[in-house]
């Protein structure tokens, strides 16, 4: 009798909790393209629970099937970066006093970086650029000491 | 944006903010007395030594953007990032032969204003100002936003007061002590900056295990660490060419240039050149760290401060905070000093009032000292973007101005029209690849078309420039 009145104390409090425990409110767009490699995951803070802990978990699948767990605490974004093409998608889902609410709505990031292409004619053309201004000073310095 | 806790009290922030206040103020006010003249007053008596040169120059250019942009830089485009902000230091290598062809030319100039005057004309003279004024306040609005974050995130200190208080104390030992001050305050802050990054180095070396770091890149961040990395690629000669862009055309530097002693300017970049370089290399790799002691970045600009901290911990954080303060404040004070120059000088001297006394003149310079500071601080408030996005917006506007300034230096050929028309079409230019690209290519195509355009207008031209215009009779 006593355990189920222990039981009742604990439980109903945190079914109460389980279902006012809104999912998290993804503050960056649900869905996303990016030809850099590295943005901001944000999320909206829960103001009736300041100190929820927030879990940011990335898939490449979009059922989640096999998740990386990429931030668990008290912030409320996360900054990425370093990731190859393809698409990830995430979700995040808040912990208070170990109840855990619904997973928030998935954020997918396209991932195409811009072509090697382009980026290597950008740099041959630096490349002349910083060379010839170079050139000048180094010819104006020999003409500067000749004269 | 987060919740995280500060590294050290708030208590201990605020003794520290108003110790370093306070040593800044009084040495700015001392240093300050030196300058009895408008001529002390903005150029330090043109008399500036080779430590001091070498250690303005340096401490200047070890900006927020070296401490707090290098590692957001390696953070973002990883290995070719850091090396990418290493770059900037060819701006000084470069700009060591200008300062002694600048001082030889124009003995008597004041600003790169001046120079832009005299040797293209007022048409440009008005472009290069609106340009040189825009990134100097960016520049301004930059670090003010970087000391507001810092503040908060190392002594919690709310971002609007941190950023207020250090806005404050640089207008207010600017306006005291003029250029004597600023280079005074930055010796002593180039030594601190030095002593705090060998004492991070040291604990970085014992703390961090290399394979770890490597392993938790190659798993979670490949792209960090891949060579072939397109956007970090595009950086590379982008950042270089907005280094070069930066010293070139500012007026922080050719002050500089004409404060040193004759013969001093080239020695004094090429030593802060070699000084600066490793900072950055230092700085980003240790943004490159933070995954593998599992650190959350909320905000990229900060991974730095972050990083530093939690490797040294509270005592360390002390560190941090003194080596960041001092960076701030020593590009701060350099910045306000040499942009209200140029508008004191060119604008209000040679535009507005060109009869105005000695005296007036240096009533008006402080007045614009304090309405540049409070400018500032007005758009520092609400927190507009990272660091990174705010400063490299004048990147094509900066990128425009280099070769109007290296030919018209040393090309007699080089002409009004084309340095008229590569800024504008390279300003223009850069600023569609900043928003179709990337801002990692904003300054390399502004650069790139400026130069097209004025080796084009060169090429035709019949005019030849006699350098004798350079050296006008102070006013």
């Amino acid at each position: 009798m006593k355990i189920l009145f222990v039981l009742c104390l604990i439980g109903i409090p945190s079914l109460l909790l389980a279902e006012s425990l809104k999912k998290p409110v993804p503050k960056t767009p649900l869905k996303n393209s990016n030809d850099s490699g590295y943005f901001s995951i944000e999320w909206r803070e829960d103001k009736k629970h300041p100190d929820a802990v927030f879990v940011l978990e990335q898939s490449q699948d979009k059922n989640f099937e096999e998740t990386k767990r990429i931030y668990e605490g008290l912030d409320r974004a996360s900054f990425i970066s370093g990731l190859p093409n393809g698409t990830y998608y995430y979700r995040i889902r808040k912990k208070v006093n170990g109840v855990r609410s619904p997973w928030s709505n998935t954020i997918v990031v396209d991932i195409e970086h811009h072509s090697l292409y382009l980026a290597l004619s950008l740099a041959a053309v630096g490349l002349i650029v910083f060379a010839s201004t170079a050139g000048i000073i180094i010819k104006g310095v020999r003409t500067d000491k000749n004269s | 944006m987060d919740k995280e806790s500060a590294i050290i009290s708030q208590s201990t922030g605020w003794i520290l903010l108003f110790l370093l206040s306070l040593l800044w103020v009084v040495l700015g006010y001392y240093w300050g007395k030196k300058a009895k003249n408008m001529e002390g007053f903005m150029l330090a008596g043109r008399n500036v030594g080779l430590a001091f040169g070498a250690a303005t120059a340096m401490a200047t250019w070890v900006t927020s953007n070296t401490t707090m942009l290098a590692p957001q830089f390696a953070l973002q485009l990883g290995i070719w990032g850091m090396v990418a902000y290493s770059t900037a230091s060819f701006g000084l290598f470069l700009f060591a032969p200008l300062a002694k062809r600048i001082r030889r030319l124009m003995p008597n100039g004041y600003t790169s204003g001046d120079f832009i005057r005299l040797r293209y004309g007022k048409v440009v003279w008005k472009v290069f100002l609106i340009i040189s004024i825009f990134y100097g306040f960016t520049w301004l609005v930059s670090m003010g936003m970087a000391g507001g974050i810092l503040m908060k995130a190392i002594a919690g200190i709310p971002y609007q007061i941190g950023m207020t208080v250090i806005l404050f104390v640089c207008v207010a030992y600017t306006l005291f002590g003029g250029l004597y001050a600023v280079i005074g305050t930055d010796f002593i802050q180039s030594v601190i900056i030095m002593i705090g990054i060998v004492i991070l180095g040291f604990g970085v070396l014992n703390y961090i295990d290399f394979d770890q770091v490597y392993q938790h890149l190659e798993s979670d961040k490949p792209m960090l660490i891949n060579v072939l990395l397109p956007a970090s690629i595009m950086a590379v000669f982008n950042n270089l060419l907005f280094g070069l862009g930066e010293i070139f055309h500012s007026n922080v530097w050719w002050s500089r240039a004409f404060a040193m002693r004759e013969g001093v300017g080239q020695k004094a970049y090429n030593l802060a050149g070699f000084m600066w370089l490793p900072i950055p290399i230092a700085a980003g790799f240790i943004a490159l760290t933070g995954g593998a002691i599992n650190l959350n970045v909320t905000s990229p600009d900060m991974v730095g401060p972050q990083v530093a901290s939690f490797i040294l911990g509270k005592s360390g954080a002390v560190v941090v905070f003194a080596v960041f303060f001092c960076s701030l404040a020593s590009s701060i004070d350099s910045l306000l000093a040499a942009t209200s120059d140029l508008l004191t000088e060119d604008i209000y001297r040679k535009m507005i009032r060109r009869t105005a006394s000695e005296k007036t003149v240096r009533k008006a310079s402080k007045y614009i000292i304090v309405g540049l500071g409070l400018a500032a601080w007005g758009v520092c408030m609400p927190r507009i973007g990272t660091l990174a996005t705010v400063l490299f917006f004048a990147g094509p506007m900066v990128g425009s101005t280099i070769w109007p300034i290296v030919t018209g230096l040393y090309w007699k050929k080089a002409n009004t029209k084309g340095a008229l028309w590569g800024m504008l079409t390279g300003s223009a230019s850069g600023l569609i690849a900043y928003n179709l690209i990337g801002w990692y290519t904003a300054s390399l195509i502004g650069a790139t078309v400026s130069m097209i355009v004025v080796l084009i207008f060169t090429k035709y031209s019949k005019e030849s420039f006699s350098w004798e215009e350079l050296q006008e009779q102070p006013m």
